[in-house]
């Protein structure tokens, strides 16, 4: 693109300057807090009950502890979802599947690792068929438990909405 | 066109939107599956070769983690396998309420199992309706043993905890809301005839076949044969109490269903008649109680809270085989415990009910349509933590 | 039906092959044969009755043996209250023995997690040589036996 401006010749690229300008626009304060709040409160949720915590998540989608009214929906779609829960122990065989899963999401997306086997292996932890998640995946959020009662599953997703809303997770770059 | 080049091949899992980790490798024709072949191990965390390098006491949590919503039969069957290796039997009130746990669990097995299967045929009313009638159950356990799911309540000799006081009036309570809302269930669910189009005449396993696989629990009796291991071989307070054992004859998914629905009553009715019969006495065996210190004991009659005698900690179990089966709400459970003398078992074997109608997923699925599958995999009641173990 | 008479028709059933049976009460009668003659002794209690088989263990005693149970019971009462171990031994440089699947088709998967798990060989099992439970990359000795260790931590290291 070239435009003349005053006498002198400016040159430059449409579409890259257009980009860079929308996420410094993004990332700007008004915006950005209506940007972590739509967020916070809509995490949509992976299917991936990989142990035996995948009861108590089933029980903490369910009507008494609903969580729903977080605006947390377990959806079918990997496409459509920005939150994994590693529920448990992860084998060495799951593990490759949990990465492919993980790149599949669209950002900006986040972890939570539910359980004492997703922090160091919990009461398996000399087993020779498991890793540990922080080794692969960035985690934000650790839930301590065996297995964790469904209130603490809404703790947790409160404390990742409260860091959103803080603004340290989400960050546009071009 | 060769019938090579015919046939597609389906990945489904190992994350799909239903219970579990597991692969199913399907060959299809068009709509109608050629070959399926499951694909297991997604979730094996070697419970065998752990439980040979922790002590007695410290294998009970062990082997709950694996079938987490039925944790009381895995409990039992290791306990049961331990006394028959000391040599001691536990007192009467124990037996009973080591019975009114395991009734209790079954219950609650059953509802997660039919909530799965709901959401599985895209009916997400019945999971949320199954889901919300467990809470009552799980108050009641937390109550008896204090932990939501993994109670840990059977120890060699006994039980943990005594019963608290009006704990019978808050069973019938919740015996009553959910005998009420039987009804609700079969107009919605049970009676649909969407759901009977979907689960009728799907996935039949005749007699002779459920025989030869040697499939176990719900499955087993909705083809038609009576073997339940609570008459076969009863265990706990079961010689004392009446009940039925529930068959059906089609063996369909519809018949699966239904004979885990009529479990439930059944359920119900051993809890009334436990509560009722229940003997008075100590709840654990006279030779650890004598271990413990005078002073401990006397806070333990008071408080109803069993404190554990210091051999608990080094247990040595004498040197022989036993083994063990318990009916849990899946099926049946066998443990096979060697021991030689020292502080960890030698090997220890456990054969769950999952691992058991793996088969099913072979047999049941040739012929039947793609949409067939989730409906046949629902109905098996097939928990994968459980049958990777 | 008493444990006795259970054995005395067992040992009239499997007359003319050398066996070893041996009760221990209540309910469980222990055969012990050996590895050729498997196949022989299981047709026979099929014969009788014990039509499913309900686990499949095996033990390795490092240098000397390795061990395989087989726990075969009934269905229909009165049978369904016995448990017969149909046991066999193996040498410790050469586990390989006839697989039951010809006899009892429910033995499929239990067979092949053993060998999986174990390295034990059953010919004529059409799964072997395929992993189960361990990952496909899985390289090493068998992690069910002796010589394979785990970590233990604190006083009993």
């Amino acid at each position: 693109m070239v435009c003349v401006l005053e006498g002198s010749i400016l040159v430059g690229n449409l579409e890259r300057s257009a980009r860079k300008a929308a996420a410094w626009l993004v990332n700007k304060r008004p915006i950005r807090d209506l940007r972590d709040w739509g967020i916070s409160f809509s995490l949509w949720p992976v299917h991936f009950t990989t142990a035996c915590c995948g009861a108590e998540f089933a029980a903490s989608a369910a009507p008494k502890y609903d969580a729903e009214r977080l605006g947390f929906l377990p959806f079918i779609g990997i496409r459509q979802c920005n939150l994994l829960f590693i529920e448990g122990t992860l084998s060495k065989k799951m593990a490759e599947a949990a990465i492919w899963v993980y790149e599949q999401m669209p950002e900006p997306k986040f972890v939570i690792g539910m359980g004492a086997c997703a922090i160091d292996g919990g009461i398996f932890w000399n087993s020779y068929n498991i890793v540990r998640p922080m080794d692969i995946l960035p985690v934000n959020v650790f839930i301590p438990g065996c297995p964790p009662r469904p209130e603490a599953v809404a703790q947790a997703i409160i404390m990742l909405q409260r860091k959103i809303r803080k603004g340290e997770l989400v960050k546009y770059e071009d | 066109m060769s019938l090579e080049e015919r046939t597609l091949e389906l990945l489904i899992g190992p994350q799909h939107p239903a219970s579990g980790h597991m692969r199913l490798v399907a060959k299809i024709d068009g709509d109608i599956v050629v070959e399926l072949r499951p694909n297991i191990g997604y979730v094996h965390r070697s419970v065998e070769k752990l439980a040979e390098v922790k002590k007695f006491l410290q294998i009970i949590p062990l082997v709950e983690r694996p079938s987490l919503a039925d944790t009381t039969a895995n409990n039992l069957a290791y306990v049961m396998a331990l006394e028959k290796l000391l040599g001691i039997d536990p007192p009467e009130r124990a037996k009973y309420l080591r019975t009114l746990l395991a009734e209790i669990n079954r219950i609650h097995s059953h509802l997660y199992g039919l909530g799965i299967h709901g959401v599985m045929i895209g009916s997400s009313t019945a999971y949320m309706w199954c889901f919300g009638d467990r809470e009552p159950f799980l108050e009641l356990a937390q109550e008896l043993t204090g932990a939501r799911l993994t109670y840990s309540y059977i120890i060699p000799g006994g039980v943990r905890r005594d019963l608290p006081k009006g704990f019978a009036e808050r069973a019938e309570k919740a015996i009553k809301y959910l005998e009420g809302r039987m009804k609700d269930y079969f107009d919605i669910y049970f009676n649909n005839p969407v759901v009977k189009a979907r689960l009728e005449g799907v996935g039949v396993l005749s007699k002779e076949d459920a025989i030869k696989l040697g499939v176990t629990g719900p499955n087993l009796r909705a083809s038609g044969v009576a073997y339940d291991v609570r008459r076969a071989e009863p265990y706990a307070a079961y010689p004392h109490l009446d009940f039925d054992v529930i068959t059906e004859e089609e063996g369909d998914c519809y018949a699966r269903v239904m004979v885990r629905v009529r479990e439930i009553m059944e359920s119900i009715k051993i809890i009334r008649q436990v509560l009722k019969e229940i003997p008075e006495g100590p709840i654990l065996h006279e030779s650890y109680e004598k271990l413990i210190p005078p002073k401990l004991r006397e806070e333990m009659k008071q408080r109803g809270v069993v404190k554990f005698p210091s051999v608990f900690a080094n247990l040595r179990v004498p040197a022989g085989e036993a083994i063990s089966r318990v009916e849990g709400g899946r099926g049946e459970v066998v443990f096979h415990v060697i021991s030689d003398g020292k502080l960890s078992p030698y090997r220890m074997r456990m054969v769950t009910p999952s691992f058991r109608n793996v088969i099913l997923f072979e047999h049941l699925t040739r012929g039947a349509r793609v949409a067939d599958i989730p409906a046949i995999y629902g109905s098996l009641d097939y928990f994968p933590p459980e049958a990777d173990r | 039906m008493k444990i006795e008479d259970l054995k005395n028709m067992i040992e009239e059933n499997l007359r003319g092959i050398d066996v070893e049976i041996t009760t221990r009460e209540p309910n469980i009668i222990d055969v012990k044969v050996s590895r050729d003659k498997i196949i022989e002794v299981a047709e026979k209690l099929k014969g009788k009755g014990f039509d499913h088989v309900k686990s499949v263990t095996a033990v390795d005693y490092p240098g000397e043996r390795f061990e395989v149970i087989y726990i075969v019971s009934s269905y229909e009462s009165p049978l369904s209250y016995f448990l017969v171990s149909l046991r066999t031994s193996l040498p410790y440089d050469d586990p390989r023995m006839s697989s039951l699947l010809s006899v009892w088709p429910s033995v499929l998967y239990q067979e092949h997690e053993e060998h999986d798990l174990m390295g034990i060989e059953f010919e004529g099992n059409p799964r072997m040589g395929e992993r189960l439970l361990l990952p496909e990359s899985y390289e090493g000795i068998p992690p069910l036996r002796k010589e394979f260790k785990v970590k233990v931590e604190g006083i009993d290291a």
